[in-house]
């Protein structure tokens, strides 16, 4: 084993290592600031060092934990296997991790008691890292079951509300029907190819898919979704984030989320092989389309600032999945582009959110208002955020949405299948539907009236917003520069989801995928794509076009009143406005949105807010999705 | 030497034709026209230059900022939402002349229309004021209404050339103005006629008139150079609306000189202005959620019926 390819071991290892000693140096304050950020950091590099073998020279990190080698085909031995699409999970997941860690420490500093929070959401952290860097199936599942302790913990730690620990006993009521069914697919598994590994897996499984197998890949997939909170299987989100400082939940979503896709994807390209199935791509794309649409149109009607994110967040990783279902390199280039993209706006707002928490103290919307004056950085911050996740040029959430609708365009026309072209429009309907519910997030709890009580806060001084300063950068970047970042993060992790070949032939033996799969040529990945985008040059272009008009406006106002210079210098005492009104709270609030559309909506309530809060009926889903999921892959597979 | 004629070239583009200028002159000249034919449904009176002396009028007016308002917010907004409509332009071929080839497809228009709404929406928004508040909802349900249907005539003209071209679908339109001038333009086949169809009844939504309601209650804080040019981008996007319009289906119809070609979009638009007045004078205003309805149901369906004979190739 190289020196560099212990990296990912010590990424996971200094997360573990940052839970015990935050849980033993808790009372040194000092320490209780720097160590978590240094263990958060140490992995991140550790992630970020192998970038330019293992994305770049597409070398593959195969580490056999206690040096022990595969015996054959059979082995129950642990195994660590890196591959781009691992690589690009834990970068992901490590930076996600380490932005929480920064605002966890803000908070803490600030008065928050956090700090009993940190050892548990370390052993979290470290897990969902472990999780997507195992070459085991095994692994991966007892990793899944530290999460959903971990996560359980998490709420019952802070207990503000009653709802805390009745929603903790809710999720972990669920998950331990998504980890039993999960190891019944193992146990499938296991009795059917001899061997837990992914590569062993994907060279046998797919070659001899039998009912057994079937029923496996449903008990796997079904029962690691509810683990990881896919949708519509999240039955934590919403019972638990008041138990919380309430930009938590987020982060804990996205993080675990992530780790979901990962597993999914794992599943459905390398081990069973089915997403070449039209039946698969079509599920895929249906169910991707359907949580963008559904959890849009939820989040309109959410009068809590929190929940109002979290669902836009949900939504958007709906076309995470529709953009894997195109299955293309494209379509599954873009999918990755994506989960980048999210994670940066995640990141963004959830900041912008704390800020608001840490000021205001409340995150309800009806409460909230006139916020741009004390935090005028964060206002600025939060319209970037959410015009990136609206979709608007040059940032990096248009550039995903540009890739989507130019893969699905790709795949209609090479399938002949019209129908592809419903997860475009869906995008772009989301893509509005986010806008307008985020600008009136904005309008009001940015401008309007300033209630009486956040009269005294003191304005946001300048470092608090560094962070924020990074993500935006990171948004605009990515944004302007989408073939830079596809060229060595999301096209690698790509080509490495088609070349299940390689994988194999590195935890086996270089031939081993040509003597169990036979003779197999590389596929040929085609990364082009028919449209045109120059982000830099719109840019300039914007740029120069600003400019302009600025200069003549004022050109043609020069000298009078009228100038925009006279009115950026100008002061006026009027609070009252053109048409008499008083400044006062945002009169349409945070309540009422859509109020026209709200009757139409109201029939589809139960589809749209199907979260009753009983145990019972989340259980119910749970089962009625394992039957289907069941009855979907005996049929169409 | 060269780099610094290339770069005074496309200063040019961007500052006198097709850019700001050549917005700012046809923009308004198409909004005087379509004022003049309305107008002259209820017998009223007005030169069609009456938008230039607004213009200038509202030049010399005071700019005020209210106390409320963030400053730096409220005075970008209209600007730069004007200046999105004049790189828009610069993406939009002129027959077979575009001044930045190669680096815009339909769906980057299709998202840049969206720009200078949102600079419209967030001007209000900075300006504090409850009042442009109201007319927020009717804004983005025009919005959804008109880009859907929108987003189906675009992939129509793109699917139709593409599948002519046996390259599936063409995003770009500087292609599909080619395409047209070596083919005949796209209106002459039977599924761009729908698509025409869904088109023209589309540009209402995305300029606020008529049918739709007015929504200029959203610059209720604004006055001056500032109002001068949110009134300017109205007439701008007017303008663009109907040269998009030329360069999907008419764009056929050029001789090769770009300034002849550019007067005969002008005459194009001209009547394509006409044609909108035409409806702007006819319908009354109907109220918001019943005109989303119609546009679902109508202009939607007849955007769909475009695109699916172009994609079946009819």
């Amino acid at each position: 084993m190289n020196n560099w390819q212990i990296l990912p071991i010590i990424s996971v290892l200094s997360l573990f290592a940052g839970a015990l000693l935050t849980a033993l140096l808790k009372k040194k304050k000092a320490l209780r600031c720097i160590i978590p950020v240094a263990a958060a950091a140490v992995s991140f590099i550790c992630m970020v060092l192998p970038v330019r073998r293992v994305m770049i020279d597409g070398e593959i990190v195969t580490v056999w934990l206690g040096n022990r080698s595969n015996a054959g085909k059979c082995s129950l031995t642990a195994a660590m296997e890196v591959d781009a699409l691992s690589l690009f999970f834990g970068l992901i997941l490590s930076g996600a991790i380490l932005l929480s860690i920064l605002c966890f420490n803000r908070y803490n500093a600030n008065g928050g008691h956090v700090s009993h929070f940190l050892p548990v959401f370390f052993v979290l952290a470290g897990s969902v890292l472990c999780l997507t860097l195992t070459g085991n199936l095994f692994c991966m599942f007892l990793m899944l079951e530290i999460v959903s302790f971990s996560a359980a913990a998490l709420i019952i730690l802070r207990n503000r509300k009653s709802g805390g620990s009745e929603a903790a006993l809710e999720y972990l009521v669920i998950s331990r029907m998504g980890s039993a069914a999960a190891l019944a697919g193992m146990i499938i598994l296991y009795a059917q190819a001899g061997t837990l590994n992914f590569a062993g897996l994907s060279a046998m499984i797919p070659q001899n898919m039998n009912a057994f197998s079937k029923l496996a890949f449903a008990f796997l997939l079904v029962g690691f979704s509810i683990m990881t909170f896919n949708v519509p299987l999240y039955s934590y989100s919403e019972a638990s984030d008041d138990s919380f400082p309430a930009h938590f939940p987020v982060l804990v979503l996205d993080i675990i989320g992530k780790s979901g896709l990962y597993v999914m994807i794992r599943l459905s390209f390398f081990v069973f092989q089915t997403m070449q199935l039209g039946s698969f791509q079509f599920l895929f794309a249906v169910a991707g389309c359907a949580v963008m649409l559904i959890f849009a149109i939820r989040a309109l009607n959410q009068y809590d600032l929190v929940r109002r994110l979290m669902f836009h967040f949900i939504s958007r990783v709906g076309s995470v999945v529709a953009a894997m279902g195109i299955c293309t390199a494209p379509g599954v280039s873009t999918g990755f582009y994506q989960v980048m993209s999210h994670t940066l706006v995640v990141g963004l707002l959830f900041l912008a959110l704390s800020e608001i928490l840490r000021q205001t103290g409340t995150s309800d919307l009806n409460k909230l208002g006139g916020l741009s004056g004390k935090m005028p950085r964060t206002t600025f911050f939060f319209l970037i955020g959410t015009l990136s996740i609206s979709g608007i040029p040059p940032l990096n959430g248009f550039a995903s949405d540009w890739l989507m609708l130019q893969a699905v365009c790709t795949k209609a026309v090479e399938s002949g299948n019209i129908a592809w072209f419903l997860p475009a429009f869906i995008c772009l309907i989301t893509s509005l539907l986010t806008l307008a519910s985020l600008l009136k997030v904005f309008r009001t709890v940015f401008f309007g009236d300033l209630p009486e009580k956040f009269r005294n806060t003191p304005k946001i001084s300048s470092e608090r917003c560094f962070a924020m300063e990074i993500m935006t950068a990171c948004c605009i970047i990515s944004g302007l520069f989408p073939d830079t970042v596809g060229k060595y993060l999301t096209q690698p992790a790509t080509t490495a989801v088609f070349n299940v070949s390689n994988y194999i032939d590195a935890l086996n033996g270089s031939g081993a995928a040509g003597q169990m799969l036979g003779e197999i040529s590389a596929p040929a990945i085609d990364f082009s794509t028919a449209g045109v985008y120059s982000p830099v040059l719109w840019l300039v272009l914007l740029t120069i076009a600003i400019l302009g008009v600025a200069l003549i406006s004022e050109w043609l106002c020069s000298g009078k009143f009228s100038s925009l210079a006279s009115a950026v210098g100008s002061h006026t005492e009027s609070v009252v406005f053109s048409g008499n009104e008083e400044n006062v709270g945002s009169m349409v609030a945070g309540t009422v949105f859509f109020q026209k559309m709200k009757p139409g909506l109201c029939r589809f309530s139960a589809v749209f807010n199907p979260d009753s809060g009983f145990i019972r009926n989340h259980a119910i889903l749970a089962a009625a999705a394992f039957a289907l999921a069941m009855l979907f892959m005996l049929i169409m597979i | 030497m060269k780099l610094f004629a290339d770069a005074l070239f496309n200063l040019g583009y961007i500052l006198v034709f097709p850019g700001l200028l050549y917005c700012f002159i046809c923009g308004l000249l198409l909004s005087g026209i379509e004022r003049k034919i309305s107008a002259g449904w209820k017998r009223k009176a007005g030169p069609i230059i009456q938008p230039f002396y607004d213009f200038f009028s509202l030049c010399g007016k005071e700019t005020i900022v209210p106390f409320a308002a963030n400053k730096t917010g409220f005075l970008l907004s209209p600007i730069i939402g004007y200046a999105s409509l004049i790189v828009l332009q610069l993406f939009i071929p002129l027959s077979s002349f575009t001044a930045f080839r190669g680096s815009a497809d339909i769906i980057v228009v299709l998202y840049m229309l969206l720009v200078p709404e949102i600079c419209e929406i967030t001007g209000s928004i900075f300006s504090g004021s409850p009042h442009a508040e109201k007319w927020f909802p009717q804004k983005i349900n025009r919005m959804i209404s008109c880009e859907i249907s929108l987003a189906l005539v675009l992939l129509s003209a793109a699917r139709c050339v593409g599948r002519s071209m046996g390259s599936g679908v063409v995003f770009s339109l500087s292609e599909i103005a080619e395409y047209q001038a070596k083919n005949g333009s796209l209106i002459g086949r039977f599924c761009m006629v729908f698509a025409a169809i869904a088109m023209i009844l589309t540009i209402p939504g995305i300029i606020g008139s008529r049918p739709f309601h007015d929504d200029e209650a959203i610059f209720s804080e604004y006055d001056g150079i500032l109002l001068a040019i949110y009134k300017l981008c109205r007439a701008g996007k007017l303008f663009t609306m109907t040269s998009l319009f030329c360069s999907l289906f008419l764009a056929g119809s050029g001789t090769g000189i770009v300034l002849i070609d550019a007067v005969v979009f002008l005459i194009i638009s001209v009547l394509l202005t006409g044609c909108i007045a035409l409806l702007e004078a006819v319908l009354c205003r109907i109220r918001s959620e019943k005109l989303i309805i119609t546009y679902w149901l109508a202009v939607f369906v007849i955007a769909g019926i475009g695109f699916v004979l172009a994609w079946v190739g009819a």
